[in-house]
């Protein structure tokens, strides 16, 4: 035998028993794990969607005071909204479900109640009164701790107003008007919303069809836009879109969440739909805008009603091993990291909660003193009923999965597009969106 | 000792003469090993990342899966998926646009990299920091470039249109019907052009000069010269390349995604892009995969036509 070979047997001997001795522990370890385990402290998880800045903060300090207090580990993962239903989803197919989870869809929570996927909170949220259309009952039953609003307000520049000599609008004609005499043709625009085929369209933009008292929907879910009492009110929508076109950019399409928010901060833009993030952020790092922006509502043809696209966000419980123990994290957050969560930005978390108001740590936060106007007009939204709140995601007889699936559709971004790049008339575009939530809900 | 033949087995290692002819064949030495264990890594990975998603996404096509609900199971659905996705109008709405965006993509890039690789093959100051230069998109990634170019054709602060507009022309409104799927082709061409230029670049580098002297020696002109002698040696590189790039293109997702997001009205839409707004927006995954599926079929028909046109062309 060569020595070559004779290192390599005594080499591989030796590796062999190395291995040996790592699998023995392992084994050891694995079998000692079960004792491990039940020895470790619980640990619940929180899938967090909340990325502006401060959200995560206070969650992660609210799990460690909580930790300190009962030794139960909360723990916070941060994720994009979007991508919350699929990593939700993910985890309940898994057979670990988040033990709680923001979703800014109540149709995603009636549907994991249907399949009993999430436990009822009604427990915990009538400890409280709440603002109105926010906690979607099914059932009997809450099964979401709604932490906010997310109405998509009207934003105007007063100083511009003032200058014009005008008050906010409450018909077509008037905001007309408004946009003609804001817009010089040379990239200042009265107005931009978008009108891509996504959520952002959705949500911004739909506030006009609301103040019309568009419905989508009967007491059947039959689709109704083009229903013979209904069609003349999306018509009108549609044709005031075709006339504001001609005070937003000719490449309107590009548009999307922000860019309305960043044209008006760049002074080009007169009027975008948005939550009030641009008040607190000219507050916060005082710009020139620091109480310039007022917040209005969407007008309607003939000034009867106002409009506002509703939006929200809640928390819920799903059904696991730690059931029990996310609902006290729950109760516990309610009443002691939730008034931080919200007073960190408490115009774009709009408390849902009416106590929250009278609370001294958010009625002496800095935003909530700089802009009084501002928070009286958004509490105006939640306990007066004069102003029609709606949004494609609530509409229908009950929460269902079906408005989520028109909502996904496009369908108004699409007629709205078709009126205004194809110059599509209005009563083919309603048979259009029509036929598209139609076959949507096949 | 004399006589004995001493021959060396593969991989340069003696065999011993103690076993068997038939035990030579599988006596491995440790590079041996080694061969078969970095073929392996790559076969398992292949398989794992390729293979494997490729499979799984064909099968699912094969169901009815509702994303909606998230405990119910996928229920087997046959052929009802490529039934309805091949009466949909949206599919061939799709196909058509990508059909239209390859070919429309890769003959631009053809000809535009054809010119500057023709004239980066000859003498000038500063040749190397064109063809540097000239590298540089192909480093960008696509996000990024969109983002920019978004940014820079805003028509309320965007350079491009501020230009524009000094010029007094109005700003460019890319994203209706009739513009978005030309300004998906101009960023892809911006994108993409430089790997075209590369490899036609290096195939003229290889062509004998003598050759083109003895043409110019028999009266050939530069046109004469470029169809008899540049055109037919690049033939080949030419047909892989477009055929690449044809692929590539028909399969591109991000730079339709994150340009036009499809719209506006489908007119940029494509069957990648169809297909992650049925699987992920309308929660259709069974009819999404069904899309992928069909769309893999018609590229792979595509390639071995392709491939076989390529080989005979070779032969001949």
């Amino acid at each position: 035998m060569s020595k070559s070979s004779s290192k390599f047997k005594t080499q591989r001997r030796k590796f062999l028993k190395q291995t040996a001795a790592l699998g023995a522990v392992a084994m050891t370890g694995g079998l000692a794990a079960p004792y491990v385990r039940s020895a470790e402290p619980k640990k619940i998880r929180f899938l967090n969607v909340e990325t502006i800045a401060g959200a995560k903060e206070i969650l992660l300090k609210a799990a460690a005071d909580y930790k300190t207090l009962t030794g139960v580990e909360v723990e916070i993962d941060t994720n994009s909204l979007d991508q919350t239903w699929v990593k939700l989803q993910a985890s309940i197919r898994a057979g670990k479900p988040y033990e709680l989870f923001m979703d800014g869809f109540i149709g995603h929570v009636a549907l994991l109640a249907a399949q009993g996927a999430v436990v009822p909170l009604t427990h915990i949220t009538n400890k409280y009164k709440w603002g109105r259309n926010i906690l979607f009952p099914i059932k009997g039953e809450v099964y979401w701790y709604p932490y906010d609003y997310n109405f998509a307000s009207l934003h105007y520049n007063k100083d511009q107003y003032a200058q014009l000599g005008v008050k906010p609008a409450r018909t077509h004609a008037d905001f007309l008007k408004i946009n003609k005499a804001l817009t010089d043709g040379k990239g200042k625009f009265g107005s931009i919303f978008p009108i891509e085929s996504g959520a952002s369209t959705n949500w911004e933009t739909t506030g006009f069809f609301w103040a019309e008292d568009v419905r989508l929907f009967d007491d059947k879910w039959n689709v109704i836009i083009d229903r013979e009492d209904m069609r003349p009110r999306v018509e009108r929508v549609l044709d005031f879109f075709a006339e504001l076109a001609a005070y937003m950019p000719k490449d309107i399409a590009q548009a999307s969440w922000q860019t309305g928010n960043q044209a008006f901060v760049a002074g080009t833009n007169g009027h975008f739909a948005f939550v009030p993030i641009p008040i607190e952020n000219a507050i916060l790092q005082n710009t020139p805008l620091k109480g310039k922006i007022g917040l209005t509502t969407f007008p309607s043809s003939d000034g009867k009603n106002v409009g506002m696209c509703h939006g929200y966000d809640g928390i819920s419980v799903t059904k696991s091993a730690n059931t029990e123990e996310a609902l006290k994290f729950l109760e516990w957050f309610a009443d002691n990291g939730y008034i931080d969560f919200i007073v960190n930005r408490p115009l774009f978390f709009q408390p849902p909660r009416l106590d929250i108001y009278d609370n001294p740590k958010y009625k002496n936060s800095p935003i909530v003193k700089a802009v009084p106007d501002v928070v009286e007009f958004l509490h105006g939204m939640i306990t007066k009923s004069d102003v029609i709140i709606r949004s494609i995601d609530t509409e229908g007889p009950a929460i269902s999965e079906k408005s989520a699936k028109v909502f996904q559709s496009w369908a108004i971004p699409t007629m709205i597009q078709e009126r205004i790049l194809r110059k599509t008339p209005a009563s083919r575009c309603v048979e259009i969106g029509a036929k598209i939530m139609r076959d949507a809900m096949a | 000792m004399p006589g004995t033949a001493c021959t060396t087995g593969s991989f340069g290692h003696a065999p011993d003469r103690r076993m068997s002819s038939g035990q030579h064949k599988f006596r491995k030495s440790g590079s041996d090993y080694a061969l078969l264990l970095f073929i392996g890594i790559s076969a398992v990975a292949t398989a794992l990342l390729i293979l494997a998603p490729l499979v799984s996404g064909i099968l699912l096509s094969f169901f009815s899966i509702d994303s909606f609900s998230a405990s119910a199971p996928p229920a087997f659905a046959g052929l009802a998926n490529f039934a309805k996705v091949l009466s949909a109008h949206d599919f061939y709405n799709a196909l058509g646009n990508g059909a239209y965006f390859s070919a429309a993509s890769v003959f631009v890039q053809l000809l535009l990299a054809m010119a500057v690789a023709l004239l980066l093959n000859t003498s000038f100051p500063g040749r190397s920091l064109v063809r540097a230069a000239l590298v540089l998109p192909m480093l960008v990634p696509p996000v990024v470039a969109t983002v920019l170019f978004r940014w820079m054709s805003n028509e309320s602060f965007g350079i491009i249109s501020i230009e524009l507009r000094a010029l007094g022309f109005d700003a460019i409104a890319w994203n209706t019907p009739d513009l978005a799927m030309l300004q998906i082709v101009l960023l892809g061409m911006w994108l993409w052009t430089p790997f075209m230029i590369v490899s036609i670049l290096a195939e003229l580098q290889s062509v004998p000069p003598a050759l083109y002297e003895a043409a110019r020696v028999d009266g050939a002109n530069s046109l004469q010269r470029f169809f008899h002698i540049t055109l037919p040696h690049l033939a080949n590189v030419i047909g892989i390349i477009v055929l690449l790039r044809m692929i590539w293109t028909f399969n591109n997702f991000e730079l339709i995604w994150l340009t036009t997001g499809g719209g506006p009205l489908g007119a940029t839409e494509t069957l990648p892009v169809l297909a992650y707004r049925q699987s992920f927006t309308m929660f259709n995954l069974g009819f999404g995969a069904a899309i992928a599926t069909l769309s893999f079929a018609m590229l792979l028909a595509v390639v071995l036509v392709a491939t076989r046109f390529l080989t005979v062309a070779k032969e001949d």
